[in-house]
């Protein structure tokens, strides 16, 4: 399926429109004035394709015609039919943004630090003097007593306790059992905003904390069951032992029994409901008295107790992203992208008037000062300012 | 250049087939108004023709995973709502009326393919070109030509609406034609001199 009708591309066009041109400047040949008649002797819409078109008359009506059509309420006509959840997105920025998300893609293409524009907008970070850092790795371990150990990425450390020792390895805690006939205890590894941890559990089961997530589980599995609860959002790498099923707890109404499997689940209270992803394996996710097998690549989200909603195919790689130190968005809108900022760089998000109701889309690093990414969003023309350690989103 | 835009084309098609709606709103930005105007020289009624180009569209969005280039979706658009409008009109049982200006409806009534010269293709190319230059005229300039030209208002009434002097009119009217016509070679684009100069008929006309 071809046009070959671009007024750029096509010969014979070229060649009527040199004539028509020629013509008006009263500077055609005798043979070009025969060729041009000759065309127009054609057939009668060439005859009023060239009269239309060299009369200022009728091709100013043309235009006015054209100007009549009014492409923002045709868009709103279509999109109410076809994006109905989002029909409240004005239509005329987005043909920019798009166009600018297009430019922050390419710029992906040459590396990952394409939130360093070239030719600066105006620098968010003038507006602040002080300089909002990304997260590290850092959290804090409740043992059974009630004691307190913070943790960081510095030093490694052997934390006893009683059946099991912990090591704490560059950012990273792992438990060893020691004797599973003691008596269980519960620790509880959490992270504030701004921290990321990683934990071994002592079965070998491999988990990551995201910002602002916890993960209560005992220091030893006892035979017939793990089971875990967690809050924030957690990836999971489950070591298979097929005596002994995992479960892990969301809140009261959800769990998710898993064998050997990797999935993540992100649960915040401040997001619509909470997902669960499955990347390798099978789980069954649980909720009141529903319940849904996921096959990999699919998501369950649970908004309420008892409703399970499963996305076919979820965006893993935009999923994992936190994983790999990076934010990546996918069609999210402000508010998405803002609560994921707050978390990690420990900021409160104020909405100074109504929400933008732009879409973002692009991967950014996380260890980045917030300064940057703040200029590679407002680089898409939503508009920030920066106090202390609030971000105000202007309307 | 050509790398960078075909990367560009790459990502917008692979966002289109994915169904993002900033994607496939880019490309009925791009369209709509030549669709509508294309639609509206067949069918003779701009409501009639904007359905059209709405149904053209929910088709377009049907298929959206079959696109090779930003092309094939543009061949496609004027395809299918050359097909609708021809469909329309002899529903209408109006065909007949029609024919007599366009003699190339006669022909298969539902094609495939553009082939050849379809002037009503061509005009709407030319008249979404050119209305793209007058739209990226700098804002002053750009009023006072859409004032002159599209409203057919005199120098003397542009300059007392507007608080400038009847020179500064004139000399913006002068300098919408030489940007237009600057834009019009840098980007090659042959057809649009022969308008152009249509354009300066104007301009001798009313001077």
């Amino acid at each position: 399926m071809e046009i070959d009708q671009n007024s750029e591309t096509n010969p014979l066009l070229q060649r009527i429109a040199w004539l028509v041109g020629r013509y008006q400047q009263g500077a055609l040949t005798a043979a070009e004035a025969e060729e041009l008649r000759t065309w127009c002797d054609v057939s009668a819409e060439n005859r009023l394709f060239f009269e239309q078109m060299t009369d200022p008359d009728i091709l100013r009506d043309k235009l006015l015609q054209y100007e009549k059509f009014d492409v923002t309420a045709g868009w709103n006509t279509f999109s109410a039919k076809h994006f109905p959840v989002k029909d409240k997105v004005p239509v005329r920025p987005l043909y920019r943004w798009w166009t600018a998300a297009a430019a922050v893609l390419l710029l992906l293409g040459a590396g990952l630090y394409f939130l360093r524009p070239s030719a600066p907008p105006a620098p968010v970070a003038a507006l602040s003097t002080t300089s909002i850092q990304p997260g590290t790795s850092k959290a804090t371990l409740t043992l059974a007593d009630g004691s307190v150990v913070p943790l960081d990425s510095n030093g490694n450390r052997v934390i006893t306790q009683q059946g099991a020792l912990i090591h704490l390895n560059n950012g990273q805690l792992q438990y060893n059992a020691q004797d599973y006939t003691a008596q269980t205890t519960l620790n509880t590894l959490a992270t504030p905003r701004g921290g990321q941890f990683r934990l071994t559990l002592p079965d070998g089961t491999r988990v990551w904390l995201n910002a602002a997530s916890a993960i209560t589980f005992p220091t030893a599995f006892q035979q017939g069951k793990r089971e875990v609860e967690i809050k924030g959002e957690v990836y999971f790498e489950v070591a298979a032992m097929a005596k002994m099923p995992f479960q892990v707890k969301v809140g009261h109404q959800t769990n998710i029994e898993v064998l050997g499997t990797s999935f993540n689940i992100n649960a915040y209270t401040d997001e619509p409901g909470i997902k669960t992803t499955l990347i390798q394996g099978a789980v069954k996710v649980n909720a009141g008295n529903n319940s849904r097998v996921l096959l990999p690549g699919q998501q369950a989200l649970v908004k309420s107790p008892g409703n399970i909603d499963i996305v076919a195919h979820a965006d893993t790689a935009a999923i994992l992203a936190w994983k790999k130190e990076e934010f990546n968005f996918r069609d999210a809108d402000i508010p998405t992208v803002m609560r994921q900022l707050a978390r990690w760089y420990d900021v409160t998000i104020v909405y100074a008037g109504n929400i933008p109701a732009r879409r973002f889309q692009g991967e950014i690093q996380r260890n980045l000062p917030l300064s940057d990414v703040l200029e590679g969003l407002q680089s898409t023309g939503i508009h920030f300012r920066l106090q202390g350690r609030s971000i105000i989103v202007e309307p | 250049m050509i790398e960078e835009y075909s990367n560009k084309e790459h990502i917008l098609l692979q966002k289109f087939a994915g169904g993002e709606q900033s994607a496939f709103q880019f490309i009925f930005n791009q369209h709509y108004k030549a669709l509508c105007y294309f639609a509206f020289t067949i069918v003779a009624d701009a409501q009639e023709a904007e359905d059209l180009v709405q149904e053209t569209f929910s088709k377009l969005w049907d298929k959206r995973g079959n696109f090779k280039s930003a092309a094939n979706i543009k061949a496609f658009l004027f395809i299918a709502t050359k097909n609708a409008c021809l469909n329309f009109l002899k529903s209408r049982e109006r065909l007949n009326v029609k024919e007599k200006e366009f003699s190339y409806l006669q022909e298969e009534q539902v094609t495939t393919e553009i082939a050849g010269f379809d002037p009503v293709l061509t005009e709407t190319e030319i008249i979404q070109q050119l209305y793209r230059e007058i739209e990226h005229l700098p804002t002053q300039c750009r009023r006072i030509f859409k004032m002159s030209y599209l409203e057919g208002r005199k120098n003397e009434e542009i300059a007392t609406s507007l608080q400038i002097s009847y020179n500064t009119v004139r000399a913006q009217k002068l300098r919408a034609l030489k940007l237009i016509r600057s834009s019009l070679i840098k980007k090659n684009i042959l057809p649009l001199l022969g308008i152009y100069i249509t354009l300066l008929k104007y301009y001798y006309n009313y001077y």
